[in-house]
């Protein structure tokens, strides 16, 4: 893989940004010396790193693109909204449409906010929850990832023990635990803050478990507590009504974000009637926060799920790329396990803890252009089609080979 | 006798000088191990007899390489006493860059591994980072080398540092590409992610313990000295 133009650029990045690239995209929390740090362009379900090395990509922007990359009705509609303008004083109409798009699609909702990121959301849900309740604690899973703030990151600097003295965790699915915080928080939990299934990053994902979201929607309901679905990730790629109707609940609150935009910047928090009141006691604003040009692209993304089942697509396409990982690992010996829903699955091998396979299966596939995370959840998207999928099962088959000839 | 909190870092100097004087004893001629006990009246001894330093002395001693210990026990033992001065000039040596070498490198990183197990010991913020790890290994390699010297996450969660080979397989691996980086590192920390991207150094296997582990020697670094060369 060529990549003098990439670690060029990444020498001039360590120089003016902290660290070159920071985030989750950080080259750290990859396979840095087998990924490119810069990308050039992208179409569908590839991209051109500045090397002009060309990937077949199964992360789609960490899950922000749902159609494919450059869309074209997306961009031709971003680009009639461009010939306006795309921040303005007030808001564009363009908000009023995207807001009563989302209650059409999402049944309980009553209202929309927008915003630029999740994680502006997520806190501000749970401030409304807050505000709504006039209690102060906060229940998320462990391991769970809801944004940047200090009140949940997973990072390790710049916090102090208050950042989170008011929040409580449980492990994932032990609904148990749950009760017990309430029993021992009586009147005092604002909020349950869950993603539909747990996908932490370095770990096998975790889907619910029978019974588990009833259990949480009968717990919140009986406490006087609000549900806050993060469906940051997941929005868009489970169901186009939202994760909840695929999981079978109902939320109070939900925030969508990643695929909502198709790559425009872009945030919802939807909620129910009973809480539109305390959301206006809880400001909410942004320096683009009204920027119609996200908003345009996030309404036709809808549309253009609406109208082509994205959803079943990509969970569909997802089963016959994780089936074909699966199987191209038995014959050669190896055990990997696609974790999660299909449309965003988390690969790990049995007896790999230490993630030295997953890493070394995806070095090898990415030295044949697959773009595989190998502590991440994947993405599917509805640009991957039976020729990207296949060819990646292709590379995986032989990568798999080698991984049982090479002693690692 | 465990540390006070406001004596954690003054105990981690002392057990890195410990660390690096079993690691210099395992390629070099001998010299005597430096343990060191914590003694009331915040004083620490240094090695077998005859050397013992006030708290701030020790540091005094490490950072400008010249401190008074208790006349005492120098007195009392004072062929122990030169002996255990004579492994502290030996030990401050590797601090020198002129003479970087895989063996040096390989105390120097004990010496770090070292102060970084008393943190991860003793420092309630410190241990907080890793309650939910437990039985691990880091193995610290130089490229084209082998392993310089590897830490212990044990189940109880206790740290512990060691230049012995162990047997169990490595929760995370992290190679130095050269010397010059392993130097650069152990003494001054590097840039966590620049340094990843360039292929300064290699890091496999279990990367949020990893980044745990060195968040927790940045800490660490601006809180225990080193000597000065």
């Amino acid at each position: 893989m060529k990549r003098d133009r990439s670690d060029q650029l990444f020498k001039r990045a360590l120089k003016a940004v902290p660290g070159g690239i920071y985030g989750h995209v950080a080259p750290a929390a990859g396979l840095p010396r087998h990924f490119p740090h810069f990308c050039d362009r992208a179409q569908g379900c590839g991209f051109t790193d500045v090397d002009g090395n060309e990937w077949l990509d199964f992360m789609c922007g960490f899950g922000s693109i749902l159609h494919g990359y450059n869309h074209p009705e997306i961009e031709e509609a971003v680009a009639r909204q461009r010939e306006k303008g795309s921040v303005f004083n007030q808001p564009a109409e363009i908000m009023v449409d995207l807001a009563e798009a989302l209650l059409e699609r999402i049944e309980f909702a009553d209202w929309a906010v927008f915003a630029k990121n999740g994680s502006d959301l997520t806190t501000w849900a749970i401030r409304v929850a807050r505000e709504s309740t006039k209690r102060p604690l906060i229940v998320k899973a462990k391991g769970a990832y809801h944004g940047v703030d200090a009140w949940c990151d997973p990072g390790l600097g710049g916090r102090i023990p208050e950042d989170r003295s008011s929040v409580l965790e449980f492990e994932w699915n032990d609904l148990e635990a749950l009760s017990s915080l309430f029993s021992r928080n009586e009147g005092r939990i604002a909020a349950v803050i869950l993603t539909p299934y747990h996908h932490a990053a370095f770990a096998p994902s975790e889907l619910p478990a029978p019974g588990f979201w009833k259990g949480v929607e009968d717990l919140c309901r009986r406490h006087g507590s609000l549900l806050v679905l993060d469906d940051v990730r997941c929005g868009g790629r489970l169901s186009e009504g939202g994760s909840h109707r695929y999981f079978g609940f109902v939320p109070d609150l939900s925030v969508y974000s990643k695929a909502l935009g198709n790559g425009y910047a872009i945030s919802a928090c939807v909620g129910r009637e009973d809480f539109r009141k305390p959301s206006m006691d809880v400001f909410l604003t942004g320096s683009c926060w009204n920027d119609a040009l996200a908003m345009t692209a996030a309404l036709k993304s809808l549309e253009l799920s609406g109208r082509g089942k994205v959803a079943d697509a990509v969970l569909e396409k997802g089963n016959r790329l994780c089936t074909g990982l699966e199987q191209a690992a038995s014959q050669a010996g190896q055990s990997l396990r696609m974790t999660g829903p299909a449309s965003m699955p988390y690969p790990s091998f049995e007896d790999d803890e230490s993630l030295f396979k997953i890493q070394k299966f995806c070095r090898l596939c990415a030295e044949e252009g697959i773009y595989f995370h190998p502590h991440h959840n994947w993405f599917l998207g509805n640009a991957h089609d039976d020729e990207s999928i296949n060819r990646a099962i292709g590379v995986a088959e032989k990568a798999m080979d080698r991984m049982s000839d090479e002693v690692s | 006798m465990k540390p006070s909190i406001d004596r954690i870092a003054h105990w981690a100097a002392a057990r890195s000088i410990f660390g690096a004087s079993l690691a210099i004893s395992r390629y070099g001629p001998k010299m005597p191990e430096l343990e060191p006990r914590l003694l009331p009246g915040k004083r620490i001894s240094i090695g077998p007899k005859g050397l013992v330093f006030r708290d701030a002395s020790l540091l005094m001693a490490i950072e400008k390489g010249l401190a008074m210990p208790e006349l005492g026990p120098v007195f009392r033992n004072p062929l122990c006493a030169l002996r255990s001065i004579c492994a502290l000039r030996r030990i401050a040596r590797l601090y020198d860059q002129s003479k970087i070498s895989p063996n040096n490198l390989s105390a120097l990183l004990r010496a770090g591994l070292e102060s970084l197990a008393v943190f991860g010991n003793h420092d309630p913020a410190s241990r907080s980072l890793f309650c939910d790890e437990s039985d691990e290994l880091v193995d610290f390699r130089l490229d084209g080398y082998g392993s310089l010297a590897w830490l212990r996450l044990c189940p109880e969660g206790v740290f512990s540092a060691t230049s012995e080979t162990p047997s169990e397989t490595p929760s995370v691996i992290l190679t130095f590409s050269s010397p010059e980086v392993a130097f650069d590192a152990i003494l001054r920390g590097m840039d966590q992610l620049g340094a990843l991207a360039t292929g300064k150094v290699l890091l496999q296997g279990k990367i949020p313990l990893m980044e745990k582990i060195g968040y927790l020697s940045r800490c660490v670094l601006g809180r225990v000295p080193v000597p000065v060369t």
